[in-house]
C-alpha cells in the first residue's frame, strides 16, 4: 500500500502535536483545576470550589499586582512605540552614520532583563548610585530617589523597560519604513505635502500591521515581566511594584501554597486571552482599512 | 531494582547529575544513597565533599543531583519525585514545618528508633529536633550545622568616630542613633528585601521576648504571646529602625547593604552567619574593623541546615549510613569549618571554628537557643508575614498596634 504525501505529513507532525497537546492544553486544564483544590506544597485533589478566587480577592497583594500590570504595560508599551518610532523616523531621514546608531539603540536588547534590572538597581540607588555621584560633585540638593517610593518605584521599571525595549521596537519599524515604496515621497513632493503629515497620515496606516506586531511582542513581555521585577524592585518598597507573575511565581514555589498560585495563573490566563481576542480585532481593522 | 531507563529518565531531570564512582563497578552489597543539595560553591562544596568521603568510608555509594539553579530547582524536583512515587534518600535545606507536613503525610521516614537506638540525637539541642518531630515525637529530618541568624555585625571605625561602644540591647542601640546620625553615620543598615526583614524582624522578637516565649508563639501558637506587649515592642522598635534608615533601603541586596559597615558609613547590620565570612572576603579585619555579637538579649537564633529524609518504602542500609554520617561529630566540624556555620551536636569539637562562631557554639552548650522562626511555620505564612513587614516598614501610616495585630492573625491562623 501507497500512503499519499499528505497522509505521511501528518503522520510525521504526530508527535509534535502530541506533545503540544499535552505539554500545553493539558498543562493548562491541569492548572485551572488545581485552583479549584486546597493544594499546599503538593497537588490534592479535593474540591474546594472558589475558595481560593475568593481569598485571591482579599489579598490586597493581588490587587496591587493586577493593577500594576496595566499601568507598566500601558506606560512601557506606549513609550516603547513611541520612542521606537520617533528613532525609526530619525534613522530613515537618511543620516550619517546609520547603522552605528542603529547598533547603539539595539544593544540594550542583547542584555537580559536581570543584568538591565541589576544596572538601573545600582544606577537608581539614592544612597550609592547616581544621587550619591551627583551630590559628591556639590549639588547638595539634587534628589533621585525613584526607587524608594512606593508611589513612584513602579516609573523605574518603566524607565528601564523603555531602555530595554525600544530599541527592538525602532528595528522593527524601521524595517516597516524601509519596504514602504519609495514612490510616495516622490508624489507628496509634487503635491507639496509636509512630511510629518505624510509620516502620519499614509505611512502610519501603511505600518499598521508592523506596529500591531510589535504590540503583540511587547505584550508578551508584559505579561511575563517577571525578571526585571525581582532584580530592580523586588516588588517593593512594600509589594508596591509587586506584578501578577511575580505574585505567581512566589506562591508556587516560596510560599508553598499551588492552590492560590493556580487561581492567580488562571486569572492571568483570561486576561491574556481577552488581551489576545483584541489585539485579533485590531489585525482584521488593519487589514480591512 | 532500577531499570536503566529510569536511570536515564532522572539524569534528564536533574539536568546535572554526578555520579561519584560512576565508572567503578558496585559491588552488590554496597548501596547507594541519593542526595539532592545545592552546595557548589567553593567552600560549600568543600563542606559537602566532607560528608560525600564518610559515606563512602562507610562502605555506601554517594550519589548526589546538583540542580544548577539551586534552591528552587532542587525543591521542584524533590516533590516531583516524592508526588512520582520514587523519593531521593536525602534532601537538603533549612529544615523545618515542611519536613513535618510532608511527614504527616506519611512521605518521610521516621528517623527516631534508628537514632535512639545508636544513641545520636542525644546531644542535639532540643529545639532543633522539635521542629522537625510530629506531636508523636516520629523524627522526619536531621540537622547538620546551625546557621546563625542574629548576628549584629558593627563597624568599629564608625563606633569610635561617634564616640560609643557598640550596644548590648535595642533600648540602648535606639538612644545611640541620634548620636550616630549626628556623626554622620548611618545608624543601621538595612536590606528591605522581605526575607532581610523577617530576620531583622525575628531577632528584635528574640530580644524582646526572649528564649521560651519564642517557642511559645511560633511552634505552640500561644495566644498570649501572640498578643502580648513583646511583640508590640518589636514593631515599635522596626518603626523607629525605618525612620532612621537610610534612603537607599529598598530591594538592596545584602552584600551591598553589607558594604555600608564594610565602608564605614553604617554602625550596625542585622544578618546571619554568612555575613562574617563575605566581610572576611572584602579585606576587613576582625576585631579593627568589625566585630560581632548578638542583635540585643542573650538567646541565640540558628536555623538548622540539614536533611529531610524521605521514607524509601523499603530497608536501605545506603541511607541508613548517610543518616550515621550526618550525625557524626568529626564530620560536622569538618563541615562547618568549611561552610563557617557550627555543628549541631553540642559534643562536636569547635576550638577551629572563628570567634563570632565560638561565641554561639558556647550559647548552644549553655540551652541559649532557638530555631529560626522561618522554620517553624509554613511557607504561606512566612510570605504573610514577609509582605506584612515590608509594607509596615515602606509605609509610614501603618501604626505598630495594627501591624501587631496582623502579624498575631497570621501566626494564630497558620496550620
Amino acid at each position: 500500500m501507497k500512503l499519499r504525501p499528505r497522509t505521511v505529513a501528518s503522520l510525521a507532525l504526530v508527535p509534535t502535536i502530541l506533545l503540544t497537546v499535552i505539554g500545553y492544553y493539558v498543562s493548562i486544564l491541569w492548572t485551572v483545576g488545581l485552583s479549584f483544590t486546597p493544594s499546599r506544597i503538593l497537588p490534592v485533589a479535593r474540591w474546594a470550589g472558589f475558595d481560593m478566587y475568593e481569598r485571591l480577592f482579599q489579598t490586597e497583594r493581588w490587587h496591587v499586582a493586577y493593577t500594576n500590570l496595566y499601568i507598566f504595560g500601558g506606560l512601557y508599551i506606549g513609550f516603547c512605540l513611541v520612542i521606537g518610532l520617533g528613532l525609526a523616523i530619525a534613522l530613515d531621514q537618511s543620516v550619517r552614520g546609520r547603522s552605528f546608531f542603529q547598533t547603539i539603540f539595539l544593544y540594550p536588547v542583547a542584555l537580559s532583563f536581570i543584568v538591565t534590572g541589576l544596572a538601573w538597581r545600582w544606577l537608581l540607588n539614592p544612597t550609592t548610585g547616581l544621587q550619591d555621584f551627583v551630590r559628591g560633585l556639590g549639588f547638595e540638593s539634587f534628589t533621585l530617589d525613584l526607587l524608594s517610593s512606593p508611589d513612584r518605584a513602579i516609573f523605574t521599571l518603566v524607565i528601564a523597560g523603555v531602555w530595554h525595549s525600544a530599541g527592538l521596537t525602532m528595528v522593527i519599524l524601521f524595517a516597516g519604513l524601509q519596504s514602504i515604496d519609495q514612490e510616495i515621497w516622490q508624489a507628496s513632493r509634487v503635491d507639496c505635502i509636509p512630511r510629518w503629515r505624510m509620516y502620519w497620515h499614509v505611512v502610519l496606516p501603511m505600518l499598521w500591521p508592523v506596529v500591531v506586531t510589535c504590540l503583540v511582542l511587547l505584550g508578551m513581555q508584559v505579561v511575563r515581566s517577571y525578571d526585571l521585577v525581582v532584580v530592580l524592585t523586588g516588588g517593593g518598597p512594600g509589594y508596591s511594584t509587586d506584578v501578577p507573575a511575580k505574585f505567581i511565581v512566589d506562591h508556587y514555589f516560596e510560599r508553598q501554597n499551588v492552590g492560590l498560585a493556580s487561581a492567580a495563573a488562571t486569572l492571568l490566563l483570561l486576561t491574556v486571552v481577552a488581551l489576545f481576542v483584541l489585539v485579533s480585532i485590531l489585525r482584521r481593522k488593519g487589514a480591512a482599512t | 531494582m532500577r531499570t536503566e531507563f529510569n536511570e536515564i529518565g532522572r539524569r534528564s531531570l536533574a539536568a546535572l547529575v554526578i555520579m561519584a564512582g560512576a565508572g567503578v563497578a558496585v559491588p552488590a552489597v554496597a548501596e547507594d544513597v541519593e542526595v539532592i543539595h545545592w552546595l557548589h560553591t567553593g567552600s560549600e562544596s568543600a563542606a559537602i565533599q566532607h560528608v560525600a568521603n564518610a559515606v563512602e568510608a562507610r562502605g555506601s555509594t554517594w550519589v548526589e543531583i546538583v540542580p544548577p539553579d539551586g534552591v528552587s530547582g532542587a525543591n521542584a524536583l524533590f516533590t516531583s519525585r516524592i508526588a512520582g512515587g520514587n523519593p531521593p534518600g536525602a534532601m537538603f535545606g533549612s529544615i523545618g514545618k515542611q519536613a513535618i507536613d510532608l511527614g504527616e503525610q506519611g512521605l518521610m521516614r521516621n528517623i527516631r528508633p534508628l537514632a535512639d537506638a545508636e544513641n545520636l540525637i542525644a546531644t542535639v539541642p532540643q529545639f532543633a529536633l522539635d521542629i522537625v518531630s510530629s506531636q508523636d515525637g516520629e523524627l522526619y529530618a536531621i540537622p547538620l550545622a546551625f546557621e546563625t541568624q542574629n548576628f549584629m555585625w558593627y563597624s568599629i571605625p564608625a563606633f569610635e568616630k561617634a564616640g560609643l561602644q557598640p550596644p548590648s540591647n535595642w533600648g540602648e542601640f535606639l538612644e545611640q542613633a541620634p548620636v550616630l546620625q549626628e556623626a554622620g553615620i548611618i545608624p543601621i543598615a538595612v536590606g528591605a528585601q522581605a526575607w532581610q526583614m523577617r530576620i531583622l524582624h525575628f531577632s528584635i522578637l528574640a530580644a524582646e521576648i526572649g528564649q521560651s516565649d519564642f517557642m511559645d508563639l511560633y511552634l505552640r501558637k500561644d495566644e498570649s504571646v501572640a498578643k502580648g506587649d513583646g511583640v508590640h515592642n518589636s514593631f515599635r522598635i522596626l518603626r523607629e529602625l525605618s525612620q532612621m534608615a537610610d534612603a537607599g533601603n529598598a530591594n538592596r541586596a545584602w552584600n551591598d547593604t553589607l558594604g555600608l559597615i564594610a565602608d564605614d558609613r553604617a554602625a550596625i547590620f542585622v544578618m546571619g552567619s554568612w555575613a562574617g565570612g563575605e566581610l572576611a572576603a572584602m579585606g576587613e579585619v576582625y576585631g579593627a574593623d568589625w566585630g560581632c555579637s548578638i542583635a540585643g538579649g542573650d538567646t541565640w537564633v540558628v536555623g538548622a541546615t540539614g536533611f529531610m529524609i524521605p521514607d524509601l518504602g523499603r530497608e536501605s542500609s545506603g541511607q541508613d549510613d548517610f543518616i550515621r554520617t550526618i550525625l557524626d561529630p568529626a564530620v560536622q566540624t569538618a563541615f562547618s569549618i568549611e561552610k563557617g556555620s557550627i555543628p549541631s551536636r553540642t559534643d562536636a569539637d569547635t576550638s577551629q571554628l572563628s570567634k563570632c562562631s565560638q561565641m554561639v557554639s558556647a550559647g548552644m552548650v549553655e540551652g541559649r537557643g532557638v530555631p529560626n522562626a522561618n522554620s517553624m511555620v509554613s511557607g504561606d505564612a512566612q510570605g504573610q508575614i514577609g509582605d506584612l513587614l515590608m509594607n509596615f516598614w515602606s509605609d509610614q501610616s501603618v501604626s505598630p498596634e495594627d501591624a501587631a495585630s496582623d502579624f498575631a492573625r497570621i501566626v494564630l491562623n497558620d496550620y
